[in-house]
């Protein structure tokens, strides 16, 4: 009896880790270019759009829109005169189920060294925005913008990289391809 | 056949995204199609203008763009952070006012300034790299261009703080130049943050301020961008909902007041990879992106108003109106908090915007109510323009030919004319008869003037009699060869009747009389006082009642009459069917008498000949509170008409007509034509006078052929043509045209 209850243990532990790891591989996976998904089926990634089937809800990635501004006058100006990184994104993320679904997200601007920095995003009222909650059966459209990137120098290429979550539960990185950075005057 | 169908959906998709494809196919100058410049450099470029453009660096203003254009100089008033050409500066002031430069490369044949010719007074206010001028140096540059002459000036710049269009009220000075110089037209880029603007706390210490920023800042402009596709570009700041707040006494609103919204101040313009001159030599062009590119844009747009009426440099609150009014609407329909009043637009500007009004020494009169008709007795007038005005007072000139008798369309309405007009036609035993006719009523605008009737009685002594409404010229006794066509119309001024169809198209009465065997009288009434008086509608005519005489004799067989016919025509408001009220009101009570000598010859059964000439005497009293006046209140005028028609010609059912005539004509008189033509920079109305003599310098004659025929099955064969030579009695002034048409019945 005692070395039933052992090995019925033992094959529990066994069973979680390797549905532990297999969580982790599929969370790795989703970072990836090729289509894919995780062996629960719980996030599904294909170009720009992630989908998270088991809860409803669907993200379609915009282009980026990456500049420096040299408008006389620029606030912290770079060694150039320039701006630092100013960044516009979009997204539209949508919530096909029945209820309220949490979506919060973390950007990165990637450089071409593959330098992270993370970007402070606010809507274009300079609200703060780094989540929000999608309301059951709609479709809402995520306006960002950011002003503290690095000073990159015009006409080099660098990308967003994002980590997205719902509910806290569920998590998938993605990243947008490499765009210019372009100059305003 | 695939390739066919490819080939021919390729040409399809070109024809039909061609336009597009020019524009955005065109680095040089799609920003300056966008917003409609071009059309307006035909008359206006910005000569005489002064614009300021305060900028970061000295503008180069030795740029073949610049050089070759209006004067250029730039102001530094010790500036010596940047002492340096700016390519900045030198991209804004060559989009103002390039385009002189044709030096032979793609750049400078093919780019396009928006007021080439008007002058830049650059300063020299910001350096990017290593400071600025103190704030209160903008006084200074404001206060040296105003005083120069220049009532706009260019900021493409912004505070350091993103999505703040001026920086906080303490430290701001717009709040005290804006209303201040409130003659000059301020346009401020927005900037390039990709934000909505936020709150802008407002209190002005200028003299006279009301604290009310949507009346103290009405001659501000703030400029977002959009790219080609007229997208806003998504680093362009926008207006948003927010506003310059207002201080209530004892805080600062919480909320947004009136017309202080941001979005009511905000349009846009072409801001996105910007062709123009830059700064590292006289040749050199570059491309460029920013609300700073876009802001000039506006700012050469109030230089071709500010150029174009000089009215407009004492009244910068009406410029700004109306680049504001006449915008094309981007975005959510409206004013809205991406595209405020949209984008700006060089043509619509330039147009007439509100009521429109005609003046004469300070006495306005409205446009609209000034139903103005040359006729074609006194069709002479029709190369003067007059000027009108709109409600920004701006002057717009107005050819009177545009009122004259015209033949464009005739063609038209012959081809689509029908041989049995929708009426219907009852005859009653004893006599009587009446006639209902639709013709020209419009079941969406119901007016009993358009509704043609007739009520006759003939009796069999040969006595009868006419009473309706409408055209009455196919009722009378005359010669059928003489109205058609273009005699058959509205300007029958040549035919049987030519004084008595200036009242023709109202009420009338007419009464037939045998007297004897050979002989009849027929005399009537014409009134066209009718219910019509729409708004500037073409068809009007003044008020005008006729008595028409006539007798009539034929010869024993038949073949030959003659008839002498004397009308009596007295016109409540013009002589001779030029008409009007309100502004060209210039007549009072004119009478014309006149005598018509006409016969008719039926040469055969099928063949006939047809005359009529008319001499008649005008004579009234004259007014002078109009913008026309008669200087002599007798005139004479003639009238000629002669006609041929010839049935069965080449086939059976075949019928010719052909007539010359001569529409009335008046010999000789002076006219005086006076009005408002311009309002100066100060306000003061300029008047226009102009002696006009009524010896037209040219005599109208018309050459009309009809011919008809019918075919096989139901269907006919009709060709019209017409020559019009010295049309409107001008020398060497002609018209013409030709027409074909085939109808079935099935």
């Amino acid at each position: 009896m005692f070395i039933l209850r052992k090995l019925i243990f033992f094959l529990g532990i066994t069973c979680f880790v390797i549905g532990g790891c297999k969580t982790n591989l599929a969370q790795q996976d989703a970072g990836s270019d090729s289509p894919t998904h995780n062996a629960a089926k719980e996030v599904y990634r294909e170009g720009n759009s992630v989908r998270f089937p088991a809860i409803g809800i669907s993200v379609e990635l915009g282009t980026p829109y990456l500049w420096r501004d040299w408008q006389p006058t620029v606030g912290n100006p770079g060694p150039d005169g320039g701006s630092p990184l100013y960044v516009s994104f979009n997204f539209l993320i949508t919530n096909s189920s029945e209820s309220h679904q949490e979506m919060a997200w973390v950007v990165y601007v990637k450089d071409a060294d593959n330098v992270l920095r993370e970007l402070r995003f606010t809507d274009r009222s300079q609200m703060p925005l780094n989540s929000m909650s999608i309301a059951p059966d709609k479709a809402v459209t995520i306006e960002l913008v950011a002003h503290n990137g690095p000073y990159l120098p015009i006409g080099n290429m660098a990308s967003l990289h994002l980590e997205l979550s719902v509910n806290n539960k569920y998590h998938v990185e993605q990243h947008t391809t490499p765009v210019i950075v372009n100059q305003t005057m | 056949m695939k390739t066919l169908v490819l080939v021919v959906s390729m040409v399809v998709c070109f024809l039909f995204f061609m336009p597009l494809h020019t524009v955005s196919a065109d680095p040089y100058r799609w920003n300056t199609i966008r917003i409609g410049v071009k059309s307006v450099h035909d008359t206006e470029q910005g000569e005489g203008v002064k614009v300021a453009v305060i900028d970061e660096g000295v503008i180069r203003c030795n740029h073949y763009e610049l050089i070759l254009s209006g004067p250029c100089s730039t102001y530094s008033a010790g500036n010596t952070y940047f002492p340096y050409y700016s390519d900045h500066g030198t991209h804004v002031a060559t989009t103002i006012a390039g385009d002189k430069w044709s030096g032979g490369t793609t750049s400078s044949t093919q780019f396009v300034g928006v007021a080439p010719d008007a002058e830049i007074l650059g300063y020299n206010y910001l350096g990017t790299y290593s400071g600025r001028m103190p704030l209160n140096a903008q006084d200074i540059f404001i206060s040296h261009a105003y005083r120069a002459g220049a009532r706009v000036v260019n900021m493409s710049y912004s505070p350091t703080a993103a999505g703040e269009l001026f920086h906080s009220w303490s430290n701001e000075r717009m709040y005290l130049l804006i209303p201040k110089y409130s003659n000059m037209v301020f346009v401020r880029a927005a900037g390039n943050d990709g934000l909505n603007l936020s709150a802008q706390y407002y209190w002005s210490t200028a003299s006279g301020a009301s604290q009310h920023p949507d009346t103290d800042l009405k001659n501000l402009i703030i400029v977002g961008a959009v790219d080609r596709n007229m997208n806003i570009a998504s680093w362009s700041n926008r207006p948003g909902n927010d506003c310059f707040r207002r201080w209530n006494g004892s805080s600062w609103a919480t909320s947004c007041k009136g017309r202080d919204a941001f979005k009511h101040f905000f349009v846009v313009a072409p801001g996105v990879d910007i062709v123009a001159g830059c700064d590292q030599s006289t040749t050199h062009y570059c491309t460029m992106s920013g609300t700073s590119m876009a802001a000039p844009h506006v700012t050469g747009v109030v230089a071709l108003l500010q150029g174009h009426w000089p009215v407009l440099l004492s009244r910068a609150g009406s410029v700004a109106n109306i680049i504001f009014h006449t915008a094309q609407d981007l975005g959510a329909p409206g004013v809205d908090a991406v595209y405020g009043w949209g984008l700006v637009r060089a043509d619509r500007a330039m147009s007439p915007l509100g009521e429109r009004y005609l003046n004469k020494n300070g006495k306005v009169y409205a446009l609209s109510s000034s139903r103005l008709r040359v006729s074609s007795a006194l069709a002479v007038l029709s190369p003067e323009r007059i000027a009108f005005f709109d409600e920004y007072d701006r002057d717009f000139q107005i050819p009177l030919a545009s009122f004259a008798p015209s033949y464009d369309g005739i063609l038209n309405r012959w081809i689509k004319s029908e041989d049995t007009p929708d009426q219907s036609s009852t005859n009653i035993p004893d006599g009587f008869s009446y006639t209902v006719s639709a013709d020209h009523y419009d079941p969406s605008h119901p007016r009993l003037s358009d509704l043609d009737f007739n009520l006759s009685y003939q009796a069999r002594d040969g006595l009868g009699w006419d009473f309706g409404q409408g055209k009455i010229i196919r009722h009378l006794d005359t010669a059928e060869s003489l109205t058609f066509g273009l005699m058959a119309n509205n300007n029958n001024l040549s035919g049987t009747y030519p004084v008595g169809s200036i009242a023709n198209g109202g009420a009338y009465g007419f009464v037939h009389q045998p007297l004897g065997e050979l002989f009849s009288l027929t005399s009537g009434i014409l009134s066209n006082t009718t219910f019509t008086s729409a708004v500037e509608d073409r068809n009007y005519a003044p008020g005008a009642d006729a008595l028409v005489l006539s007798l009539k004799r034929t010869s024993q067989n038949r073949r030959l009459s003659g008839q002498i016919t004397a009308t009596y025509l007295t016109e409540e408001d013009g002589v001779l069917g030029t008409g009007g009220s309100g502004g060209l009101h210039f007549t009072d009570g004119f009478n014309s008498n006149a005598i018509t000598l006409g016969t008719r010859y039926q040469v055969d059964a099928d063949y006939s000949l047809s005359t009529s000439f008319t001499k008649a005497f005008s004579r009234g009293a004259t007014v002078s509170d109009g913008l026309l006046s008669l200087e002599s209140n007798e005139l004479t005028s003639t009238a000629f008409a002669l006609g041929l028609e010839k049935q069965r010609w080449i086939t059976d059912t075949d019928q010719l007509k052909f007539s010359i005539s001569q529409p009335l004509r008046v010999d000789g008189g002076h006219m005086t034509l006076t009005h408002g033509d311009f309002y100066d920079a100060d306000g003061m109305l300029h008047n226009r006078k102009v002696d006009i003599d009524l010896g037209a310098s040219g005599r109208q004659i018309d050459y009309q052929l009809q011919y008809s025929t019918s075919l096989k099955k139901n269907r006919d064969l009709g060709l019209f043509a017409y020559y019009a030579q010295d049309y409107l009695h001008r020398d060497n002034h002609h018209d013409y045209g030709i027409g074909v048409r085939l109808r079935g019945t099935y």
